[in-house]
């Protein structure tokens, strides 16, 4: 088969925010994943487990949502500021009624994005605070000035603010955040929006010069379209974002990594079927809101999967496979695809919960072959994306899928950035990548490849692993690529 | 997450019958055993650590104790050495 990418059909941004996560208090994703506290032997710097963020960083982690989810709506930050031992516990009543100690709050989610150097998404509680506990908090965050929040920051040790961008006004508060009907969260949306403000350099400057806070609204799965027009309709004009979550699921065989051959061609259908989700709630959004200044945020999504066996419900310690990093190669595709309108996204749930690209056990921690897949999309990060069409078509395989899919880019410096997914689980697949107009000079690229059902264990942590492309050589300007079998490869190509 | 979800009611509070599941499913695995003497001694290993919580769950792994221990394959995870 052969894709032509043309670099003069340069399209929009692909944003780096689209390859957030997720981070819940929920399972062992911040207890026990990221916070192993001071006293820790795991080398951790003021609690933070040191080798989970440079793995983040390696992969250059655009962003975290946190404190949920859920537990956002249950969530009153005043308690997890000041003195650890003087922080009142609360019971996490959303996942499992843990005991919650309140000892990772917001300064050590903000050191944490700090050691990663990534920004915060913080998502606020609508579903059982205040306005004006919300506008406090962002007050704390955002204000070097004098204001009794400022004050407060202070005396708990942080002069200089922080700064935040994204902020969520609730979470699923349809649901667990409230049970509320759409047009009543639309105003509650109007209401706590309007005292969400950045005050980080209010006071130097004309107050409509600072640059607003985006505004994350609480969306539905995606498939609940009235939630989504209702949204737009109502306060589609206060927003900076409108979430969506999507999660995928892989058909009736759910463990997470024992299963056939048919559960994989099945989780690549449930995941393409997301996009067609997406594009209606995206044409109701166009419809509200035609310049595409509202971002569609999928800011939960992921696989979900069986528990592992032998371990605590409450806490979805779920494995990953080659099938999970396939399924979230095409979603990531599916992002690129509609990247003037998806500019936020956040894989569930980073560490120890759902599709994790982190798992630990005491002091090992493992890279699942999701995390593989951030670390070869990484290079997609905020370049511009170039439609990819076919000279000659991929071949259907089984349910019709094609055994090819493919997402191009090009970045500020002019090299091509191409990222392919073999669908096949049995045969390879010879791809030639024409660039119109363009010759390749150098190709170069890296692979993750196995079994559908490999994985990353403590006992094996890298049977899946990154690994060069051999298969890669520049006949006539084409770069002629061979994937094997069940494999997803990041190509770079520098053009003349 | 609460749509469509397959387990946000779940509590970590986890019943006899469910740990019990667990074990038979350990068993009829087939993986090595441990024996009477070695169980209990890990048990006890674990009902004495900081790491146990709602007197089932080992933090370090997210594994219920009495299954984890069951495996003589496993081992302890706890961050100063295996106390097994």
């Amino acid at each position: 088969m052969k894709a032509i990418i043309d670099l003069r059909n340069k399209g929009s941004k692909i944003e780096r925010h689209i390859y957030g996560h997720f981070s819940e208090h929920l399972g062992r994703c911040v207890y026990g994943g990221y916070w192993v506290g001071e006293d820790s032997e795991i080398p951790n710097v003021r609690g933070i487990r040191s080798d989970i963020v440079d793995a983040m960083k390696a992969i250059k982690v655009p962003n975290i949502r946190w404190p949920g989810g859920c537990f956002a709506d249950d969530y009153n930050w005043m308690d997890g500021i000041g003195l650890k031992e003087s922080r009142p516990p609360m019971i996490n009543t959303h996942w499992g009624g843990v005991l919650e100690n309140n000892h990772f709050g917001t300064h050590e989610f903000m050191d944490l994005c700090e050691q990663i150097g990534c920004e915060p998404y913080i998502c606020g509680n609508v579903g059982s605070g205040t306005v004006r506990e919300m506008r406090s908090w962002v007050e704390y965050l955002t204000d070097d000035g004098n204001s009794p929040m400022a004050q407060l920051r202070r005396k708990n040790g942080r002069d200089i603010a922080w700064g935040i961008r994204f902020f969520g006004i609730g979470n699923e508060n349809w649901g667990c955040g409230g049970f509320m009907k759409a047009d009543y969260y639309a105003n509650e949306f109007r209401r706590y929006a309007t005292y969400v403000k950045n005050y980080k350099g209010m006071g130097e400057t004309n107050w409509w010069q600072v640059p607003p806070l985006i505004k994350v609204a609480g969306g539905h799965n995606a498939e609940h379209l009235d939630w989504t027009e209702t949204l737009m309709r109502e306060a589609g004009r206060f927003m900076g974002g409108l979430s969506v979550h999507c999660y995928v699921k892989p058909g009736e065989e759910s463990s997470g990594t024992v299963f056939s051959k048919d559960s994989w061609y099945q989780t690549a259908v449930n995941t393409y079927e997301k996009e067609a989700l997406f594009k209606q709630n995206m044409s109701i959004m166009d419809y509200y809101d035609p310049e595409k200044k509202v971002v569609m945020a999928v800011d939960e999504w992921g696989m979900w999967v069986d528990n592992e066996p032998g371990t605590n419900n409450a806490f979805l310690f779920q494995q990953n496979t080659m099938r999970s990093a396939m399924s979230a190669a095409l979603m990531l595709h599916i992002f690129q695809k509609y990247s003037d309108r998806i500019r936020l996204c956040n894989l569930a749930q980073t560490i120890n919960v759902l599709q994790s690209i982190i798992l630990t056990e005491g002091h090992k921690m493992v890279k699942t072959p999701t995390y593989h897949v951030f670390d070869l999309f990484k290079g997609h990060q905020d370049a511009n994306r170039v439609p990819v069409t076919w000279a000659e078509k991929p071949e259907a395989i089984d349910r019709g899928l094609p055994n090819v899919d493919m997402s191009a880019s090009v970045a500020e410096d002019g090299k091509a950035y191409v990222t392919i997914v073999n669908l096949s689980a049995d045969e390879t697949a010879k791809i030639s990548l024409n660039f119109a107009d363009r010759k390749a000079e150098k190709a170069q690229g890296r692979l993750i490849s196995s079994e559908v059902t490999a994985h990353n264990t403590f006992d094996k942590p890298d049977e899946v692993d990154t690994r060069t492309l051999d298969k890669i050589s520049i006949s006539e300007g084409e770069v002629i690529v061979e994937l094997p079998a069940c494999a997803i490869a990041a190509i770079e190509v520098v053009l003349y | 997450m609460t749509d469509g979800c397959f387990r946000c009611s779940s509590s970590v509070r986890v019943s006899d019958s469910e740990i019990e599941a667990e074990i038979r499913r350990v068993v009829e695995s087939g993986v090595p055993l441990t024996n009477r003497d070695e169980y209990e001694k890990r048990l006890k290993a674990c009902y004495a650590c900081e790491q146990l919580i709602y007197a089932t769950t080992c933090m370090s792994c997210g594994c219920l104790i009495k299954v984890r221990a069951l495996n003589a394959l496993r081992i302890c995870p706890h961050t100063s050495g295996s106390r097994w």
